[in-house]
């Protein structure tokens, strides 16, 4: 898994990697999903838009992860899928396949913090620890 | 309502959030901590009243609710839980690239060397549980038993791999050219039409240089079934396949361009009809001998490998999701192409 989770006091932290933003992002995506034990497949019938502008990386990185924890605990979807993922600048655009309802998330996180979010390069490859608030 | 940090200046649009999500630091002074408890129990009522649909609001009272009740033992162990589970698994291995070809080592590549924007062409699926196979009662013999299988995430082409796509595989000297009656070449219009004619090897070939894998047989259904466990991945129904697919009532008996009919409920394209197409897997008769997790029949079971997906020449049963057919990996057919797919990892 391109993810490593662990305690962080009385926070979770989960590192995340990519060979590049994109596929960090990808990895948050996927951390978020097995932080939160969502393991069922079902139909993927709605298509979620997200876009998103932050002023750094560090910033966009965060507030991706805050979304996809938006429409997965407060909208009760089930994403299945990244059908599209698009970095132009200081901008984010994303469309994910989800299904509505049926699936309740083993944890509730309060949100992805930028508490000491830092994304650093290590011979090509991306890392980024981010804390998420229980 | 937008808040600036007194640490670190970050300004953010957030009516509730008590601390900086940049720096970490409390917005709440001493001076004024009394005001900003009166505002947030203001905002409070409000939020509860008349929204559910701001998450920052909501989250924030749902955590502060258990904070003020102290941070309990019950949520510390769920914690630690999460936490110990991870522990088990070996650090994020380093990538490499490895120059066998990945069915060759019996593994799926990791993504190529960078993802691109709009993962160029791919979708990324979360992987999960799910039930291969027809019931009992239903399909044919080789489609059981059914069974729960889990898959790691992984990335899988939206189309098939297309002549033009492939032609550059040729150019560059990784793959042979595909020729025969019937065989799509470049040049005459056929850029955007699946690659056919094209054996089993030249198609791994394909997706090792794009840095990728054929797709086991177990992912290709998990994609193809796109959550569903009916029939075709828009229900039971066979009457509507031909919004989804190209077959012998609609296709003139000739592949078409991908991309061209309805995609299934993760994006993808043409996993019913059109062409079929290649998996990693050898062929056997039944489900059993194989791994619950990522299985994958490497070992030859028998002369064939095992082709996914019905093609414009079949009926509407040849494109059922579970449906499975054999083919000599060395056989050069018009009606046989192929995609690539590639472990999140």
């Amino acid at each position: 898994m391109p993810f490593k989770i662990s305690e962080h006091t009385a926070d979770l932290r989960v590192e995340l990697e990519g060979r590049s933003f994109e596929e960090l992002l990808l990895s948050g995506f996927l951390a978020v999903l097995e932080v939160l034990e969502i393991d069922a497949s079902s139909p993927a019938v709605e298509r979620v838009e997200i876009n998103l502008r932050s002023c750094d990386r560090e910033g966009l990185l965060a507030d991706w992860l805050n979304e996809l924890l938006f429409h997965i605990q407060t909208r009760g979807l089930h994403f299945a899928c990244v059908e599209k993922l698009q970095i132009d600048g200081d901008e984010l655009k994303a469309v994910l396949c989800a299904a509505k309802g049926g699936v309740k998330p083993a944890f509730e996180i309060k949100a992805a913090t930028q508490h000491e979010l830092k994304i650093e390069e290590t011979e090509g490859v991306l890392h980024a620890a981010v804390v998420f608030d229980l | 309502m937008n808040r600036v940090c007194p640490s670190c200046g970050y300004n953010r649009n957030s009516a509730v959030s008590a601390s900086c999500q940049r720096c970490g630091k409390s917005f709440r002074t001493s001076a004024s901590f009394g005001f900003t408890m009166a505002v947030l129990l203001l905002v409070a009522g409000t939020a509860l009243y008349c929204s559910r649909n701001l998450y920052k609001k909501t989250s924030f009272f749902r955590g502060f609710g258990e904070k003020a009740t102290g941070f309990s033992t019950h949520l510390r162990d769920r914690v630690s839980g999460v936490a110990a589970r991870f522990k088990k698994s070996a650090p994020v291995p380093a990538r490499k690239t490895d120059a066998l070809s990945p069915v060759q080592n019996n593994a799926v590549p990791a993504v190529p060397a960078a993802v691109p924007h709009e993962l160029s062409g791919m979708v990324l699926l979360k992987g999960g549980k799910f039930m291969m196979g027809s019931p009992a009662n239903s399909g044919e013999s080789d489609e059981h038993p059914q069974h729960e299988v889990r898959l790691d995430p992984f990335y899988i082409d939206k189309n098939d791999v297309t002549v033009a796509e492939y032609a550059a595989c040729v150019k560059a000297g990784v793959c042979h050219e595909a020729q025969g009656q019937g065989c799509f070449s470049e040049g005459d219009g056929f850029e955007k039409y699946p690659a056919n004619c094209v054996v089993w090897d030249d198609a791994s070939k394909y997706c090792s240089w794009k840095g990728k894998a054929l797709p086991t047989e177990a992912q290709w259904e998990y994609a193809a079934r796109g959550g569903t466990e009916t029939t075709y991945s828009f229900g039971n129904d066979a009457s509507q396949l031909g919004a989804y697919a190209w077959y012998d009532r609609n296709a003139d008996d000739k592949p078409h361009p991908v991309g061209t009919k309805k995609p299934n409920p993760y994006g993808l394209y043409d996993m019913h009809g059109n062409v079929w197409q290649w998996t990693a897997d050898w062929y056997s008769y039944n489900y059993h001998g194989l791994d619950g997790t990522n299985p994958l029949r490497s070992k030859k079971t028998s002369r064939y490998k095992v082709l996914r997906g019905g093609s414009a020449v079949e009926d509407a049963d040849a494109a059922r999701t579970a449906n499975r057919f054999r083919q000599d990996p060395q056989k050069q057919d018009k009606t046989t192409g192929f995609r690539c797919a590639a472990a999140a990892r």
